[in-house]
Parts: C-alpha cells; sequence; structure tokens
C-alpha cells in the first residue's frame, strides 16, 4: 500500500522532512575539517547559551559553515523545483532542470571566460559568465516557445541547444591552457564553497518566492498534469502558464548554476523522491516536500563530500549521484514492490 | 432557455495551411437531449468537439454556447465557458499520485478565487459529482491504479464537478469492455434525463449503443454534418452512407439496422 491510500496525512511527512534537514543542517554545522564542540556550534549560530568560545571557532561557523548550508539547502530547493516544474509542464517522469539547455549555458559562459582568458584575473568572473550564459540560453528557449508554441518541441530544442553548447565548451577545453583548464574542471565539480557575495542569501530567497508562487497557483499548476487540453477547458490559461514556469524554471536552474556550478541529479531525482514520500501530486502539498527534501539532500551531499578525516573535499556531483541512485532505486523498486504502479508517475 | 445550448452557423474547421477537414452550415444541439456524433475515421468527430469546447478556433464561421460566442468578438473567457461546458477528451492522463477525490476537485478550478480553499459547498459538489458516477468508494485511490473503466467515470465526475450546462465526451468507451460500454451510455443518458447536464455531446465508434440511447445523431463524415434522430438517420440510409462512403476497407459490409452492427453483406439485411 502506498500513502496515498493508507490516508497518512502528508503534512505529517513534510513535518518528517523538516526534521531531517534541521537535525542534518546542525550535523554539516558541527562537522567538519576542524572539530568544533556541538554546543559552541549553538552558540555560534545564535540558538545555545549566550557563552564564551573561541574566535575561530565562531569565524569558521558563521563565515565558513553556515553560508555553506545555506547555499546548499537554497540550492537544492530550487533545483528541486526547477524539476518538478520542469516534469510537470512537459509531463515528463525524466524532465529536470538541464532540460532546456541552461546549466549548459551557463558552462559555456564560465568555459568563454575561464578558457579565453577574458576573465584568468579576476576570482568571482565565473557567476556573471554562467548569469549571461544561462540567459542566452532562456532567452533563446522563450523565443523558440513563443514561435511554435509546444512544449514538447521545446523540449527537443531545449537538448539542441544543450548539446551545441556543451560542443562549444569541448572545443574551448581542447584549445585551453593548463590553468584554466583545472578551474573549469573544479568549477564543474560543483560546490556550495561560494566566494563571498550575495548568493548563500539569494538562493534560498529565489527558492523561497518559487515555492510561495508555485503553492499559492497550485490547483491551476495540477490541472496542466491533465494536458494542456484539459487545463484550457477547466478555465486555466494552459500556454500563459507553461510559459510562466519554464522562465520560473529556467531562471532558478541559471541563478543556481551560476554561483554553485552545474549541479547534477538532484532536479531530477527531488521530485520523484518527495512523491514517493507523501504520495501525492498536488502541488500545494508537493512544493514544500520537494523544496524541503531537495535542501535536505544538498546538505547531506555536501556533507559527505567534506566528511571529517577527509583533508580532500570530494567532487560535489559525484557524490550526489553516488549518494543518491541507490536512494531513488529503492524508492522506485518498494514502489513496485508495494503495486503502485511502475512508481515513476507524476 | 431561448438558445440552443450549442449552435454552430457557417462554420469551416481547417488544418494550418491545409484542406478543410469540415464545414457545417447549421448545427444546433438540442437541449435535454444525448447527442452522439458518429462516421468513419478521419471525419472529424474530434476536431468538431474541441472547436464546441473552445480548443480549436475555426477559420471561418462561429460557435454559440446559449446565445455567448466562444471565439472573437465578445467571447466567453476561458472561466466562464468552464462554468457551462466541460470535457472529457482521449488524453492520457499523467499524475499517477493524484487521489481520485482531488483530481474531481479540479473540476472546481473555475469557481475557486486564487487563492481559494475548499469549503463545505464545494466539498459538497465534489462528493456529489463522485456519487453521480458511482465512484465515492475510490475517493481515496490514486488515479494510477485505476481501471479503465474507474478512470473514465473519474474524469466523468471531474467533468461534473465544473457544474457545466453541457458535457463532451470524446470517444468515452474505447477502452472498456462491453458491459462497461453499455453502463457508460445509461450514465450518460441518466444525466440528460434528470437535468444534471442540459445537454450530453459523445463522439463515438459505438454506433450500436449511439443508435439505442442517443436521442439525436450528428454524421460526421465527408467534410460535412447531417443532423437527425437515430432512426431516421437508419431509415432514409443516411446513417449507412455517411460510413462507406469511399470506403477502402475490401468487402463492403452493410448496416444492420436492427443491431446498428456493420455486418458482411452476405448475411443480408434483416
Amino acid at each position: 500500500m502506498s500513502r496515498t491510500d493508507r490516508g497518512t496525512s502528508p503534512i505529517a511527512g513534510i513535518l518528517a522532512a523538516v526534521a531531517a534537514l534541521l537535525v542534518t543542517a546542525l550535523l554539516a554545522l558541527a562537522m567538519g575539517s576542524v572539530p568544533i564542540a556541538f554546543r559552541d556550534m549553538l552558540t555560534a549560530v545564535g540558538i545555545g547559551p549566550e557563552r564564551e568560545i573561541s574566535g575561530a571557532a565562531s569565524y569558521i561557523i558563521r563565515l565558513v559553515r553556515l553560508p555553506r548550508v545555506v547555499t546548499a539547502a537554497g540550492a537544492g530547493a530550487a533545483l528541486g523545483l526547477a524539476g518538478l516544474t520542469m516534469q510537470t509542464v512537459f509531463r515528463n517522469a525524466l524532465a529536470g532542470p538541464g532540460v532546456l539547455g541552461v546549466s549548459a549555458g551557463a558552462g559555456l559562459g564560465v568555459a568563454i571566460v575561464l578558457l579565453t582568458g577574458v576573465g584568468a584575473s579576476a576570482a568571482v568572473a565565473t557567476v556573471p559568465a554562467a548569469m549571461v550564459g544561462a540567459a542566452l540560453v532562456l532567452v533563446a528557449a522563450i523565443a523558440v516557445n513563443r514561435a511554435v508554441g509546444h512544449p514538447v518541441l521545446l523540449l527537443v530544442m531545449g537538448l539542441l541547444f544543450g548539446y551545441a553548447a556543451n560542443a562549444a565548451t569541448t572545443l574551448l577545453l581542447a584549445s585551453a591552457p593548463g590553468q584554466g583548464l583545472e578551474r573549469y574542471i573544479v568549477w564543474s565539480f560543483g560546490s556550495f564553497a561560494l566566494p563571498p557575495g550575495p548568493g548563500p542569501i539569494l538562493l534560498p530567497m529565489a527558492a523561497g518566492l518559487t515555492a510561495v508562487g508555485l503553492a499559492v497557483a497550485g490547483p491551476r499548476v495540477d490541472a496542466l498534469l491533465l494536458g494542456p487540453y484539459y487545463a484550457e477547458s477547466s478555465g486555466v490559461h494552459a500556454r500563459r502558464t507553461q510559459a510562466i514556469l519554464i522562465v520560473v524554471a529556467g531562471g532558478l536552474t541559471g541563478l543556481v548554476t551560476a554561483y554553485t556550478g552545474p549541479i547534477s541529479f538532484l532536479g531530477v531525482a527531488v521530485p520523484h523522491i518527495a512523491r514517493g514520500w507523501i504520495g501525492r501530486s498536488q502541488h500545494r502539498l508537493l512544493v514544500p516536500a520537494t523544496a524541503i527534501i531537495g535542501g535536505w539532500l544538498a546538505i547531506a551531499a555536501d556533507l559527505v563530500a567534506r566528511l571529517p578525516g577527509n583533508e580532500r573535499v570530494l567532487p560535489l556531483n559525484a557524490v550526489m549521484a553516488l549518494v543518491g541512485v541507490p536512494v531513488v532505486l529503492v524508492i522506485l523498486l518498494r514502489g513496485r514492490r508495494s503495486g503502485d504502479g511502475e512508481g515513476i508517475g507524476l | 432557455m431561448t438558445d440552443a445550448p450549442v449552435l454552430i452557423r457557417d462554420l469551416n474547421l481547417d488544418y494550418p495551411s491545409g484542406p478543410t477537414v469540415l464545414s457545417a452550415a447549421h448545427l444546433a444541439i438540442r437541449g435535454g437531449a444525448l447527442t452522439s456524433l458518429v462516421g468513419p475515421n478521419g471525419g472529424g468527430k474530434t476536431t468538431l468537439l474541441r472547436c464546441i469546447a473552445g480548443l480549436l478556433p475555426p477559420s471561418s464561421g462561429s460557435v454559440e454556447l446559449s446565445g455567448i460566442p466562444v471565439y472573437g468578438r465578445g467571447a466567453l473567457s476561458r472561466r466562464r465557458r468552464a462554468r457551462i461546458l466541460s470535457v472529457v477528451l482521449t488524453d492520457r492522463i499523467a499524475p499517477a499520485y493524484l487521489r481520485v477525490e482531488d483530481l474531481v476537485a479540479l473540476g472546481r478550478i473555475p469557481y475557486r478565487s486564487v487563492i481559494g480553499t475548499t469549503d463545505a459547498r464545494e466539498e459538497y459538489v465534489i462528493q456529489h459529482a463522485m456519487e453521480q458516477t458511482g465512484v465515492t468508494h475510490l475517493a481515496r485511490r490514486a488515479v494510477g491504479r485505476l481501471s479503465d473503466g474507474e478512470r473514465q467515470r473519474v474524469m466523468i465526475a471531474r467533468a461534473l464537478a465544473q457544474e457545466p450546462h453541457i458535457i463532451l465526451l470524446d470517444e468515452p468507451a474505447a477502452h472498456l469492455d462491453p458491459p462497461h460500454q453499455t453502463a457508460l451510455f445509461q450514465l450518460l443518458h441518466r444525466l440528460v434525463s434528470e437535468g444534471i447536464v442540459t445537454s450530453a455531446v459523445v463522439a463515438t465508434h459505438h454506433v450500436h449503443l449511439a443508435l439505442h440511447f442517443s436521442h439525436e445523431l450528428v454524421l460526421v463524415s465527408d467534410g460535412t454534418v447531417r443532423t437527425g434522430t437515430p432512426q431516421a438517420l437508419v431509415d432514409n440510409g443516411e446513417m449507412e452512407r455517411a460510413f462507406l462512403q469511399g470506403f477502402g476497407g475490401g468487402e463492403v459490409p452493410i448496416l444492420d439496422q436492427t443491431r446498428g452492427w456493420f455486418v458482411p453483406s452476405s448475411l443480408g439485411s434483416s
């Protein structure tokens, strides 16, 4: 039996996910290459008792780990929501933040800056470069959507944009000097350790605003799951709603990619985990569940990537997939066994 | 109501930059009637249905619901249209994890405010719609786990939750076994006879059911429409001609007028 039939409250499922998110976030604050006592950590982030702690511990928690955890939570939530939105718009379980080619565009922007020496001197030039690349692909996608107005064609065009951008990036890589090559590869690993800037605040804010908007529009977005004709016939402007959702998802993806590098896997997998967890498809429930589970998984993956006792930080993307694939497999296979159909519905 | 629930005038439906699919100089769908659209494959039944539903603008002509145009100047808004007319289509529906009662609740979208939550009256309409089609016991079942027959009744319940005057159905019996096909037409007939909807319009290949249950038939073939009672269209041979014009499937069958089936001509007409 699934949660759907059992009638288990999806609210309870969401609250459980919130608890998991908070516990994991506190663990991620306490653990790292420098050991810091748990209660010192609590004091440093302002939820523990008022007491003297070392300046170094306070600095590490407040300026290194806290921004990193907040970034992970925001990026994970944003990518989960972008994936959910794309899956709804395209009514396709395999759709994700990458389908418009937005992150490939961001990658090309970064490659141009790092590999042609344009921004070799500026340390943070990758963020605006990625934003410009992502924005150009998104504008192209919107233009295509206006011209043809058919989501499936847009999906194919997005794939083509992605291939083209990746090909251009590969050409640049092949002819690049060694130093730029290394910086590009490190960027493409993905990381929640951001250079100083508004990133850690921006990502959770973008995810939060999107979540509120999607939840308010909930039933109209649900109607899209029945297809554009059903949506139109129940009073929803299907094409306009789809276009808005595409812009929102593409914008979120571009924003996250610009700051953290391309984070794979999360965006496609998290909505499926959320559906399996709460057993519902309504966006009013699925949106908070997706945002919270996305944030939670991102924090957990980042924690594994910088496990204490490990001098080097592992590539985030690799950890994400290695940790995430078994989780998704278990959820899908469990769905199969309990007779919930193929287990990958929307 | 002085105006017909659906009134079509001088309608032309074209493929984009292609030939005309269908023309109808005048077509009125009556109130208090179950109307079936029948005709050969590619005749334009689905096209006509979508056009009436406001989903496919005609290249010329007008479609009116109770005297208000569906397209063009002064046309109904989506929301107002959705309160007059609802549809059951052949589209595959995606949400496997949506529960039946939540799917039926989507029929209330045209009545909700932006923030809109579900109040007692809304809840009553949703429950009532599920009772009408006999799916109350499935309320908490996930849509992905319904049989074809159950899903069809759930989709009709969703359409009824829109509290429409007119319900349009495209091939609603397509994937059902014979007893369920009959039960479905019985249900549609009852919706009309009990006044739950003013008109039901069904595009169908199940000629025998259309003949038995419909108050009125619309033959859609050869790019045009002809209306009449089932009896009249069978008696004057229009029914048979509509299907067999340009028939390209080998030996031409004939319509068994009492059963409403096409049978090999060697069996003869009864």
